[in-house]
């Protein structure tokens, strides 16, 4: 199921995978947009760098991950590369979480 | 068929309700007479597996399967496994651990060494075929759509239909829908993998995607490739 997590949704296809940055999966999966969240996973940049993407961070504690078309533009790159970032996985935490009303966005983590 | 076994000792755990099966005393010769296939193993109220280097493949297998009904999980080394014929789960790739070897720890499963007393299993009249597993899942996301998932649209339901109704014996691993409510699919087995995009209307695209190691490919959707990619999931 983690690779579904690593296909660009459609209103992620001119920005890129949305991540979170220098923060822990936890404080991700509890500050995104998502809401409920079902767990939250962490993956260096490192391991996405050697994937040929990039990280565009646009807030202090977001980024994009660049390169990885959408299903409709490229379905087999796309396919690929959800499966090989869903190998860099370093951990994940699991479980439902939902947002208190007062809570802000985001999905996974970087 | 009559359960050889009772199931007793129930386990709450992560993925299901975890059992201990003891075998009658009148049980002196016992063997797998009836073939264990995928649709059996999504009937059955107890799953075996065995430990050794089938056990991860035996645990996909399993996690595929764990949607279907509520399993029982049983870990058990007992050769009697390795004749037991089958579609690619559980227990046909099973062998006996040796004495030093790294038995896998999940957190979800119990691990027994053979006993005299545990030497087979059989399985109890179905509960849910597997073709209706799979269906149940699909109807799962229509149900259950609301702030957590998007709902599958008409147009991808109905295929998805069509697709699942005509693989009786090959459990998902996992259904989910993308952001636009087409649906995915998704079989993982032994490392392989195959995928299904259904698009969410005609115009957007469905396919088959299919990757072992780092060889990946699309193809379209036909009943005819599908079938083809999900026996070569077991070759």
């Amino acid at each position: 199921m983690l690779d579904e997590a690593f296909m660009v949704r459609a209103d992620e296809r001119d920005s890129g995978l949305s991540v979170n940055y220098n923060c822990t999966a936890d404080e991700a999966r509890t500050s995104g947009e998502l809401n409920p969240t079902y767990g939250a996973a962490s993956l260096t940049a490192q391991c996405v760098f050697a994937l040929e993407l990039r990280v565009e961070p646009d807030e202090p504690q977001h980024a994009n991950i660049v390169g990885v078309p959408y299903k409709e533009d490229d379905r087999r790159k796309a396919e690929w590369l959800a499966g090989k970032l869903a190998e860099c996985v370093v951990a994940t935490i699991k479980g439902k979480w939902v947002k208190p009303k007062d809570k802000i966005p985001n999905p996974r983590s970087v | 068929m009559n359960p050889r076994f009772e199931v007793v000792t129930p386990y709450e755990v992560v993925h299901g309700a975890l059992a201990q099966i003891v075998a009658p005393n009148s049980v002196t010769s016992p063997t797998l007479t009836t073939p264990v296939g995928a649709n059996q193993l999504a009937n059955a109220s107890v799953y075996v597996l065995t430990y050794g280097s089938g056990t991860l493949s035996g645990l996909e297998s399993l996690e595929s399967l764990s949607n279907l009904c509520t399993p029982h999980i049983i870990v058990y080394s007992d050769d009697i496994l390795d004749a037991v014929p089958s579609y690619g789960v559980i227990g046909a790739y099973s062998r006996r651990a040796a004495a030093d070897e790294e038995v896998p720890n999940y957190s979800n499963v119990q691990y027994y060494l053979p006993t005299p007393n545990v030497t087979a299993l059989s399985f109890t009249s179905p509960k849910v075929p597997t073709v209706d597993g799979n269906l149940k899942k699909l109807e799962a996301l229509r149900v259950n759509a609301n702030d957590d998932w998007v709902s599958p649209t008409d147009y991808a339901f109905d295929r998805a239909v069509g697709v699942l109704r005509t693989l009786l014996e090959y459990p998902l691993t996992y259904i989910t829908t993308d952001s636009e409510g087409g649906i995915r699919m998704a079989w993982h087995r032994f490392g392989k993998k195959v995928r299904v995009n259904i698009g969410a209307r005609a115009e957007l695209k469905t396919y088959i995607y299919y990757q072992s190691d780092d060889m990946y490919e699309v193809e379209d959707l036909s009943i005819a490739n599908l079938q083809n990619r999900l026996r070569w999931l077991d070759a």
